[in-house]
């Protein structure tokens, strides 16, 4: 095969002419992280945040990045005229960014510049400004617009995840619907409550949460306000209510609810409350999600025998299965764009996140989980969240679309689970 | 009659010798050029492999995009130009195939190869960036 190859190569370069350009063709890289080096910001210094320490966390998590140690710097610029390339160079850096922030009484303005130390030029020169509790998020901004520029994808070190803690002590505020920055850093407590909490969803502009509350002793959906903490009731059935999922326009939710026998699918339009049945088989239908087109919705059932993963066209009814791979798939999660859908699978016994391609149906081992929990995908689509335990405690981790970048957030008091990634803020 | 027979037979071995000369130069000239060719292709894996060591790339490259850069080179091996003939249409793809070439700095290979392989294969030349090995 490979001899071949050559023989054929050196027919085609004898049968051009003599000056024709050879070409030589690259068709592997490394997936090493990209070294960059980001310089403490001037005039950033005793602020009651460390915005250079943020931005260097924020890329490394990543994956893509590999931020150069400030002790390994040789000089710390803020501004173009004092960046030497070939210092940034010696220390491999691809990558600089520089800034400067200044305080305008008690207001802050961080302008920044991102440059490419191998071709020696300016990539931007861009301006955040905020007040002293923002301070994270100037530094998440500047992390969004290196991330952006580089990679030619946008940035989500600005978006909120919510999860659910178990602080695994019986009382009123056992379990807690947190909200907290995606580096899981000002954490929040949204609502809390002696009895589970489960399947937290965001709308989709960012206003509202929907969730399952265990609170009137037996399961039922409510919204919640985030500005307001306002929290509605929208289901008081029989039986199941669960895995609320908000359509594209938020004007509905999906939901499963078992008030007529077994687990099925329905949709329930917010303003009016009206409930429509999606789905009518004596299997289990459950976790519905929906289609960006608002369409169709996606769900488990175990109608073939083992749980597996269908889709339903809300017009007609039509119901197509999308996955074939094994005895197990369930919890799927849509990406952004629509092309992947990412699951849980069993495979000899144990439970994988997995990503498969919409269009072709390949199905790719993401990571291993200890729990089968639904995976929650960043709104960019290169990041996912989900729950699995670590040190027999439960914790909130992260593996990136490609599987090449895994990490756990930090720690919390209790139990972590249910994670939900936001989506972008509009 | 005679003299002018032998002169016309004189003529004609003269150009057949010419033609055979001919020939023999381009076969010469043919040879050559096909042990610069080889030459150069000895080259290719060497210089493929220290660019494919420095190709990082971004998280949106995907199987299926492809970036065509013209390469410039000095005899030392040091690269003087990059340029992008055909981009993928994804700016960080491409740009991340430049760096490669970029932070090469200096292909060392190069410095041993002959002079002739050189100008004829090696002073401009093409990289295309076509991965396999990412994914759909």
């Amino acid at each position: 095969m490979k001899y071949s190859w050559i023989f054929l190569f050196i027919l085609s370069l004898f049968a051009t002419p003599v000056m024709a350009r050879l070409t030589i063709e690259i068709t592997s890289g490394v997936d090493n992280p990209t070294p960059i080096a980001v310089v403490p910001f001037a005039g950033s210094l005793g602020l009651s945040e460390d915005i250079q320490d943020i931005v260097s966390a924020d890329l490394l998590r990543s994956g893509f990045f590999r931020p150069i140690p400030k002790t390994d710097m040789l000089s710390m610029p803020k501004a173009e005229a004092e960046v030497f390339y070939r210092d940034w160079r010696m220390l491999g850096a691809s990558y600089l960014v520089v800034g400067q922030m200044t305080n305008m009484g008690g207001r802050y303005q961080l302008q920044f510049e991102l440059y490419d130390v191998i071709s020696q030029r300016k990539i931007f020169q861009k301006q955040v400004a905020g007040t002293d509790s923002q301070l994270r998020d100037i530094a998440h901004a500047v992390s969004d617009a290196v991330y952006e520029a580089i990679t030619g994808i946008r940035g989500a070190f600005s978006t909120k995840i919510l999860y659910v803690e178990d602080l695994k002590q019986a009382g009123a505020g056992r379990y807690r619907l947190v909200y907290a920055d995606a580096d899981g850093a000002r954490d929040r407590v949204l609502f809390s409550s002696s009895e589970p909490l489960l399947s937290p969803a965001w709308s989709n502009d960012m206003s509202k949460v929907a969730y399952v509350s265990f609170e009137t002793s037996r399961p039922a959906i409510f919204i919640q306000e985030l500005a307001t903490g306002k929290r509605t009731q929208m289901t008081n059935f029989q039986g199941l209510n669960g895995a609320p999922a908000w359509s594209p326009d938020d004007q509905s939710l999906a939901l499963v609810l078992s008030k007529d026998g077994n687990p099925e699918i329905y949709t329930l339009e917010i303003a009016t409350k009206k409930l429509r049945r999606v789905t009518d088989h004596f299997a289990i239908d459950t976790e519905p999600n929906w289609t960006a087109d608002g369409r169709s919705l996606i769900f488990t059932s175990n109608r073939g025998g083992s749980p597996q993963i269908y889709q339903v066209s809300l017009a007609t009814g039509r119901v197509e299965r999308l996955t074939f791979e094994g005895d197990y798939n369930a919890r799927p999660r849509l990406s952004p764009d629509g092309k992947t859908i990412i699951m849980v699978h069993r495979r000899d016994g144990i439970f994988h996140i997995t990503s498969q391609d919409v269009k072709t149906g390949n199905m790719r081992i993401l990571t291993e989980t200890w729990l089968d929990e639904s995976p929650s995908i960043a709104p960019n689509g290169a990041m996912l969240l989900y729950a699995t335990q670590h040190q027999n405690k439960g914790v909130l981790a992260a593996v990136s679309m490609d599987a090449g970048v895994k990490f756990r957030l930090p720690s919390k008091q209790g139990d972590v689970r249910e994670p939900a990634w936001s989506p972008f803020s509009k | 009659m005679e003299a002018e027979k032998k002169q016309q037979e004189q003529q004609r071995k003269q150009r057949e010798q010419q033609a055979f000369e001919a020939a023999l130069a381009q076969e010469q000239a043919s040879l050559e050029e096909q042990s610069y060719a080889v030459t150069a292709q000895s080259y290719m894996s060497a210089i493929a492999q220290r660019v494919s060591s420095k190709w990082s790339r971004p998280a949106s490259a995907r199987n299926g995009m492809q970036c065509l850069l013209l390469i410039k080179l000095v005899p030392t091996g040091r690269v003087v130009s990059v340029d992008v003939l055909k981009g993928s249409g994804n700016s960080a793809f491409d740009l991340s195939a430049v760096q490669a070439v970029k932070s090469v700095e200096q292909f060392d290979e190069i410095k041993d190869m002959p002079r002739e392989v050189f100008e004829r294969h090696y002073r401009e030349f093409e990289f295309l960036f076509n991965p396999q090995d990412l994914r759909q």
